[in-house]
Parts: structure tokens; C-alpha cells; sequence
């Protein structure tokens, strides 16, 4: 797929909060820092990071909820900061998780959020109502809704007016398997079938494995890796390979494709290499050829969550593990 | 991304956002609906009912022998309540607290709940990522708000018309000056034929009071982040005020308080109205609105929203 024109877009994004209090060491704390994020058009761009790495900061930014210290966000080509709201006329989101008027039914709340965008007719309204599944229960107070109905509600004020670009902060957070599954199956029709661009934050990297196409991983305010995930998996995915003579095998590898081959000695002695853009399947045919016998070849099945973990910090596990030391 | 599904998402392209007028007006469409969905807004008209009950018992029961007595400093000389007790009287009088206590606290509450409510709930943040103006949200929900007190102010006013005449029918108004403020002393009289045209003047005047307290109480919501943080110091700031207002020594400060004009609807019900002072008191009051209303905008866009 070419790529098409960037839908959403941050400059140098940068947000400093200033510590108000005392006694807590740095005055300031730099929650995004320098972000330089692009997403094109038809993308379903997972944004991960671990807790505090400046995910939910960076769509405040990004919808005009908090201001930048430094930097631009651009929606569709025009500045969020250029006084108008135009930019984000285009745009359905919420953050954090969504929020509604409890003492009022559902559809009444999507009827004021989508009014504060110049209003929607009863048939949108209907049918954003059926495509979360909401119809039966449209007309319940929300503060009867269960966590999974609220979060299937803020979609479905998402998609009023119908947006052209979707920003989600972790838009499974507390749903069940079944809702898990019904959103990532209505996320993907959306792009699919409606053309919608989404970007959405993630702490399920299985999710945003299946769901996405490209993909940033944040930490301390910055991106760690940002790109189409196709080609970081190519880049990044290991291969884990049983074969005869492993350490010879390595040696080949090594000479012939420039790979790095690492040899894990234990019960089933493997190799374990990144593929660097290599194919599996030639790698396979190689061995062969120069007469090792292959008994295994498996690509590495959780290789984001290596990455992730490889390279991100959890600053709650550091506040832990200094405790215990 | 297939070729119809592009066009179906470029084909239907989104509005452009709205203007602050017609983001005054989205908001205007479903403020209503909010403010009327909440019990608390329904709090104020029962609390004022039972209020005014209470005031017509008491009207009732009392004798007004001190009452009497000022009239009779200021050369009127009643012989027993019924000379000068009618529903214009008691209407008059009850309003002095309702105006500077009750409303005050009915107005900054519901306008606490209006927008630092909203940022505690999460939905101003969700209403802050529509393509709507900051300064549209704000003028829409001030345009409530004075709605809301128009509508106490009136609910007040007509309920105490109405136990009062029923109970001790109509009548000339009769008023002691220093009661009501009038800068005089002395009584007045207001023929009961005048007293209508009275009672709906101080209606409006004091709700203009009331939009100055609900502007300084927006803008004072705007930048809270809990309606009981708003609320509370919005009430603060208002008693502050009203006990510097109180203080003799401090005369020489009234002119210069908001509240000394917000308490100016009292001159309706003076002998002869002094029209010069309530035009000077409406330019005080225009301007101290325009001057929160201004710093409210202002403050709200450069605001963060974090909550
Ligand atoms: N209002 C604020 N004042 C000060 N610091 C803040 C504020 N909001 C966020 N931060 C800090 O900014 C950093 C980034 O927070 P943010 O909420 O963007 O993280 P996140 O990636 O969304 O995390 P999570 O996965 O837990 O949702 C955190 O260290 C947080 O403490
Ligand atoms: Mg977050």
C-alpha cells in the first residue's frame, strides 16, 4: 500500500508539568517530550507504552484538551492551535475512559455530544446505537450501564458525526473477552469497511499485533520505535531455529546472510537470530541446502512484548523494586 | 484501504467546526436538558417553598409591635398590624434574605455543578473535544444559568405574591427607609396600584444581580477543578464582600462593591424611585459582568484540562 497522506500528525510535541508541591524532588516533570508521531490515512495506528510513559498526555494534546509547551499537532494538514476548533471537526475520541451524564439515558447523552458538534439525525443516531450494540438499552439511564456498555457508548459518540479520524485511549480497558473481541471487530470493520483512520493506546500488545498496522511504543515521553508493524517485525521478529550441528549452522548463517545468531544451549539446543529482513522460508531452504537438517523453525510468537519489554521501564516496578532493595 | 471506502470517507466530509455563536447555541439546545435532569436543580424551588410557607406562618402569628413603633418615629402612625401588613408588604420584605442569601447559594451551586461539575465528572472533556469554541461553551451555560435564577427569582416572587395576598390581601406598601437601604431615613409609601410595576422592576434588577454573581461564579468554576472547590469560593468571596458591605466604617468602599449593587432593586420600593442611582448601579453592574464574563473566557481557553 502507497502511503497516503499524513491524517494526524505531532511536531516536536512537547509538555512539561510544572510539580506544584514541594519535596518531590524535580521541579518539572516532562511528560511528552519532543514527539515526533505521524499517522497517514487508512492507518489503525496502535500507540503503546507502559503506565506513565505520556500515552493519554499526548491525545490531550492532540485534542485540544491541554496545551503543548512546545511543538504542533496537525489534523488533516490544518494547526489544532490555529484559534479555529476545524481541526477537530474531523476527529472522533475520548481519553482516559469516556465520560457521560449518568441521570440521563444513552441516547440522550450521544444526542447533546454529537449537538456540541452541529447535531446528527435520529436515523445516525440509530444506527451508531446498533453498530456498538447499544439499541435494546438505548434508553436506560447510563447510570445503570455496566463498564462494558459505557466504554461501547463512548464509540458510538465517537462515531457522531461521522469522524474521519478516531483517537481512542485504550478503548478494551476493562472489558471482558467478548467485549474485547466485539470492539476490535468493530474497530476493524470501521477501517475496513468505512475507511476510518484509528489511533488508539494499548496496553495489549496481542491486540495491537492483530488489530494494527503500524505502531509506536513511547516511553518517558518519547518514541522508543515507531513504524509499519510489518516491516518492525521483519526488522525485529526473532527466528528460533533446531537444527543438527547448531553451532556450525550458526557459523553459515552468519557468513551467508549476516545474521547474528545466537546459540541457547539446553535440552534442545536452538538458534535464535533476528531476521533483518530475511525470509523464513529462504532461511529454511538455505539450511537445507548446505545439509543441515532443520527440526525446527519457529518465528519468536511474542516478539513485540520482547521488544517492549527489552526496552521500556515500568515506573511502578522501579518504585517497587527500590522499595524491596 | 479500498478505493469506494475512500471515497465514501472523502465524500461525506465533516462540518468545519461551529462559530462561538453557534456553539452558544448547541449549548443552549441541551443545557436545559442537563440542568432539568438533575434533582439539585429542583432542590432551590422546594427549599424556597418551605421558606416561604414558614415567612407566611410567622406573618401570620406576629404582632409587629416594633415595627410600629419605627413607623411611629417616622410620623406613621398605625395602630395594629392589619394598617400595614398585605401580601406587597410581606412580599417585599421576604425578599431582603431570599436575594442576599438564598439565591446567591442556589446560583453558585448550579454553577459550580456547570463546569467544574463537569470537568470532576469527565464530561467537560468530553464536550471540550467537539469542534466548539471554548468561550461558546462558557457564554451557553451563562445563558443558563441567568435562566435558572430568572426562573428562581420569579418562582420567589410569585409564590410570596400569591401566600401573601391570600393571606393578607392587598394593600399601599408601606417600607421603613434604613430596611431597605435607601441611603435615607424616614418611611415611604407606594400606592397599591404602583406596587406591580414595582414588584416586576425589582424582579429583573435583582436578577441582574444575580447573572454578576453567576459570572464571577462561572469564572470562578471554570478554574476549579471540584464543584464544592468552585461553589465554596465562590460563597466565600460573595460573604466576604457582603460583611465588608456591612462594615460602617468601610462606607467610603460601598460604591465600589458588587454586592452594594446587586442589593440596588431595594430603591423599587422607595417612595419615589431615584432613577439616577439605578443607572449608575446597572452601569456598576454591566460592567463587573462584562469584566468576570471577559476573565472567565479568557482563563478557560488558556486552561489545561486534566482531570
Ligand atoms: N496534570 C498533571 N500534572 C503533573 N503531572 C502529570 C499530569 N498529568 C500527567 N502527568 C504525568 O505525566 C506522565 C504521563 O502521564 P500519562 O497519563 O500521559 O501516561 P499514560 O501513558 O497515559 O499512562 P497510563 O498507561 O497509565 O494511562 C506521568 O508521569 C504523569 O504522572
Ligand atoms: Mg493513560
Amino acid at each position: 500500500m502507497p502511503l497516503s497522506e499524513p491524517l494526524l500528525e505531532t511536531r516536536g510535541l512537547t509538555k512539561v508539568f510544572r510539580r506544584r508541591f514541594f519535596g518531590s524532588g524535580s521541579k518539572h516533570l516532562v511528560a511528552v517530550d519532543n514527539l515526533e508521531l505521524t499517522v497517514y490515512r487508512g492507518d489503525v495506528f496502535g500507540f503503546l507504552g507502559p503506565n506513565g510513559a505520556g500515552k493519554s498526555t499526548t491525545i490531550r494534546m492532540a485534542l485540544g484538551l491541554i496545551h503543548p509547551t512546545q511543538g504542533s499537532v496537525h489534523i488533516a494538514g490544518r494547526d489544532l492551535a490555529d484559534g479555529t476548533r476545524a481541526a477537530l471537526a474531523k476527529v472522533g475520541a475520548f481519553v482516559e475512559r469516556p465520560a457521560f451524564y449518568p441521570y440521563l439515558t444513552g441516547r440522550k447523552n450521544l444526542e447533546i455530544f454529537a449537538g456540541l458538534s452541529g447535531g446528527v439525525s435520529v436515523r445516525e443516531l440509530d444506527e451508531a446505537l446498533d453498530r456498538v450494540g447499544l439499541s435494546k438499552r438505548a434508553d436506560d439511564k447510563v447510570a445503570v450501564y455496566s463498564h462494558g456498555m459505557k466504554q461501547r457508548l463512548g464509540i458510538a459518540a465517537c462515531l457522531l458525526p461521522r469522524p474521519e479520524l478516531m483517537i481512542l485511549d485504550e478503548p478494551t480497558d476493562g472489558l471482558d473477552p467478548h467485549g474485547i473481541r466485539e470492539v476490535r471487530e468493530l474497530l476493524l470493520s470501521l477501517a475496513r469497511d468505512d475507511g476510518l483512520t484509528v489511533f488508539l493506546s494499548s496496553h495489549f500488545l496481542g491486540e495491537v499485533e492483530n488489530l494494527c498496522n503500524r505502531a509506536a511504543i513511547m516511553d518517558h515521553g518519547q518514541t522508543i520505535l515507531q513504524g509499519a508493524l510489518d516491516e518492525l517485525e521483519r526488522e525485529h521478529r526473532r527466528l528460533r531455529v533446531e537444527t543438527g550441528r547448531p553451532a556450525e549452522a550458526a557459523e553459515f548463517l552468519r557468513g551467508k546472510l549476516g545474521l547474528e545468531p545466537r546459540l541457547v544451549d539446553g535440552q534442545r539446543p536452538a538458534l535464535y537470530f533476528a531476521l533483518k529482513g530475511a525470509r523464513a522460508e529462504d532461511v529454511n531452504a538455505l539450511l537445507v541446502q548446505a545439509g543441515f537438517a532443520v527440526r525446527a523453525l519457529t518465528p519468536e510468537p511474542a516478539w513485540l512484548e520482547r521488544i517492549f519489554l527489552e526496552r521500556t521501564t515500568s515506573k511502578e516496578s522501579n518504585v517497587a523494586r527500590k522499595a524491596e532493595a | 484501504m479500498n478505493e469506494s471506502a475512500a471515497n465514501a470517507a472523502s465524500g461525506r466530509t465533516a462540518p468545519e467546526g461551529l462559530s462561538v455563536l453557534g456553539g452558544v447555541w448547541a449549548v443552549l439546545r441541551f443545557e436545559w436538558v442537563k440542568l432539568l435532569g438533575r434533582r439539585i436543580t429542583w432542590v432551590p424551588f422546594l427549599v424556597l417553598a418551605a421558606v416561604i410557607t414558614l415567612i407566611t406562618i410567622v406573618f401570620h402569628y406576629l404582632e409587629f409591635k416594633t415595627t410600629i413603633t419605627f413607623f411611629r418615629t417616622a410620623s406613621m402612625n398605625f395602630d395594629s398590624k392589619n394598617d400595614f401588613v398585605n401580601g406587597y408588604y410581606m412580599t417585599a420584605h421576604a425578599m431582603l434574605p431570599v436575594f442576599r442569601m438564598l439565591i446567591p447559594i442556589f446560583v453558585a451551586v448550579a454553577s459550580g455543578l456547570m463546569v467544574a461539575g463537569e470537568a470532576e465528572g469527565g464530561t467537560l472533556r468530553a464536550c471540550l473535544i467537539r469542534p466548539l469554541p471554548r468561550s461558546g461553551l462558557l457564554l451557553g451555560k451563562f445563558a443558563i444559568l441567568c435562566g435558572y435564577a430568572l426562573a428562581l427569582s420569579v418562582f420567589a416572587i410569585a409564590l410570596l405574591l400569591a401566600c401573601g395576598i391570600a393571606c393578607f390581601g392587598t394593600g399601599d406598601l408601606y417600607t421603613i427607609n434604613v430596611v431597605f437601604q435607601n441611603g435615607e431615613g424616614g418611611a415611604s409609601m407606594v400606592p397599591a396600584a404602583e406596587t406591580a410595576d414595582r414588584f416586576v422592576l425589582a424582579a429583573l434588577f435583582a436578577t441582574m444581580g444575580m447573572a454578576v454573581l453567576a459570572a464571577l461564579a462561572l469564572l470562578i468554576s471554570s478554574l476549579a477543578n471540584t464543584a464544592a472547590m468552585a461553589y465554596v469560593l465562590t460563597l466565600s468571596i460573595y460573604f466576604a464582600v457582603l460583611t465588608l458591605r456591612m462594615m460602617p466604617f468601610l462606607d467610603w468602599l460601598y460604591p465600589y462593591l458588587f454586592v452594594t449593587h446587586m442589593m440596588r432593586w431595594q430603591q423599587c420600593f422607595y417612595e419615589h424611585v431615584k432613577v439616577g442611582e439605578i443607572y449608575v448601579s446597572l452601569v456598576h453592574l454591566g460592567a463587573y459582568l462584562i469584566a468576570f464574563l471577559s476573565a472567565a473566557m479568557v482563563l478557560f481557553k488558556e486552561r489545561d484540562i486534566q482531570s
